[in-house]
């Protein structure tokens, strides 16, 4: 499975959160979407779950925040 | 799924967004309430029905329902914990805003009946929040100074409605030994020093370093500005216990200390900040501080003998921490959450699918100006009515006061309303 970075950092909510979901339309299949967040992006989670993707989300040593974003 | 730590998941429940809509409505009713009954301001304010009603009705029915409405939203956020269980906020909310609204009626009428049952339903609802608060609280994976603030300040919460019932019930019943000086202390400080003051730093620890785009994290300081305040509110309670004129300067000196070093961490925050300006949010955040700094400064000086403590100061005073304050902090936060739920519930499900309107075209841009200078100037003026007992000045400055908080919550409520499209 190919990845796709999309970098959220330095903006502030709910652009993180529109990015994404914007970016998670464009994708082809067979690619995961990585985002790197200044903080965990809880409320994505509810509208990720909605649309039937699968998250995994790990805290990087500065603070930030990468989540795996992929349909199961 | 979360790799490395505690999943946590988002719900969307229209929990919170009935709290803000709900608690907007009371800021609105409670300042025209204020502009319609101020001059009964003048009598004092001890057993004052005007003066207690309008304190609970701010208190309950305006910045607490927002405060529990955000809380159910955004504490996942603040504290890196599981979402609080948000089906209990339709259940805590049931009881605590008819029980706010019972509560003021009682106060207004003088029924003490309607003062147990309208105290009774409100800390039946802060239970239920605490619980659930509490419950989210349980799977923090790493304390936090906002976490810790939150924490606290629904303790203080419990304990402020716990004391509050006590009284109303003794009251009906008369079991308890009631000391006004004392137990009003009490009451008091858990309500406007435990509950408001680590809320609101607390969630500035949390909101303005988000929305402001500032990359200084809470770390030291704000953990000593957090052991300070709770050293001195204890410390407060133990004076007022005690009956210590001279142990309540020294504690409300030491939540002086914590107020100035969280001032000194807030200009370092926003100092830091990417997203430049003085925006209308970003005022309010910061007349906010200020004023309720202040009002603890005039307490501390009233307190030290050094400024007149008469009934018209002590109002003046409160009128500062709890308007000027609270609600101001509270007001410049709305404009950012409120807009911000909106768009998560409503229009994030349309991203990617459809045309979504910017965050910032969800509110009136040209009425947070107005709004913001009529409610400032308002409180001003009625500050100055009150400490001058000047009349007219007191009822121009609570008029000016609603006008602008009629403004900002019909702006607010404006963008909760329903739309086509």
């Amino acid at each position: 499975m190919t990845q796709e970075v999309l970098d959220n950092r330095g903006l502030a909510p709910p652009e993180p959160m529109q990015r994404t979901l914007a970016k998670l339309g464009e994708l082809v299949p067979d690619t995961a979407l990585v985002i790197l967040n200044d903080r965990e992006p809880v409320p994505l989670y509810a509208e990720l779950e909605r649309r039937g993707y699968a998250h995994a989300a790990e805290e990087l040593p500065d603070g930030a925040w990468r989540v795996t974003i992929r349909r199961p | 799924m979360t790799v490395g730590a505690v999943p946590i998941r988002a719900e969307q429940s229209a929990a919170p967004r009935v709290h803000l809509v709900a608690g907007t409505a009371g800021l609105v009713l409670w300042s025209v309430f204020l502009a319609v009954e101020g001059r009964g301001l003048a009598a004092g304010w001890l057993g004052n029905p005007v003066v207690l009603t309008a304190v609970h009705l701010a208190a309950l029915a305006w910045a607490t329902t927002v405060a529990m409405g955000a809380a159910y939203q955004l504490l996942p956020v603040a504290l890196g914990a599981p979402a609080p269980l948000t089906s209990l906020g339709y259940l805590s909310f049931a009881c605590f805003y008819p029980g706010s609204w019972l509560l003021a009626g009682g106060f207004w009428s003088g029924l003490p009946q309607l003062l147990a049952l309208g105290g009774a339903l409100i800390t039946v609802g802060v239970y239920v929040f605490a619980a659930a608060v509490l419950t989210g609280v349980a799977g923090v994976r790493r304390w936090t100074p906002s976490a810790a603030f939150l924490t606290a300040a629904v303790v203080y919460l419990a304990g402020a409605v716990t004391w509050g019932l006590t009284m109303a019930l003794d009251l009906n019943f008369g079991f308890w030994p009631l000391q006004l000086s004392r137990d009003l202390g009490f009451h008091l400080l858990l309500a406007l020093g435990g509950w408001f003051t680590l809320l609101i730093i607390g969630v500035s620890y949390t909101l303005l370093p988000m929305f402001f785009l500032s990359d200084r994290a809470a770390g030291r300081t704000a953990w000593s500005v957090f052991a300070l305040l709770n050293v001195g509110l204890i410390g407060l309670a133990v004076a007022i216990w005690l009956g210590s004129p001279a142990a309540r300067v020294a504690a409300v000196a030491v939540v002086w200390l914590g107020l100035v070093l969280w001032l000194w961490d807030l200009q370092a925050i926003l100092g830091r900040r990417r997203r430049r300006g003085r925006d209308v949010p970003l005022r309010h955040a910061v007349a906010g501080a200020l004023a309720m700094t202040l009002a603890v400064t005039w307490a501390l000086g009233m307190l030290a003998g050094l400024l007149p403590a008469g009934g018209r100061e002590v109002l003046a005073a409160g009128y500062l921490f709890l308007v000027g304050g609270v609600s101001s902090t509270i007001m410049g936060h709305l404009y950012r959450v409120a807009p911000f739920l909106i768009w998560v519930s409503r229009y994030a499900p349309r991203v990617g699918r459809g045309p979504v309107p910017l965050v910032r075209q969800l509110l009136r841009e040209g009425w947070q100006e107005p709004a913001f200078w009529a409610f400032g100037l308002g409180v001003v003026g009625a500050l100055a009515g009150l400490v001058s007992a000047a009349a007219g000045l007191l009822a121009a400055g609570l008029i000016l006061q609603a006008v602008g908080a009629v403004l900002f919550g019909g702006n607010i409520l404006a963008a909760f309303a329903p739309r086509r499209g």
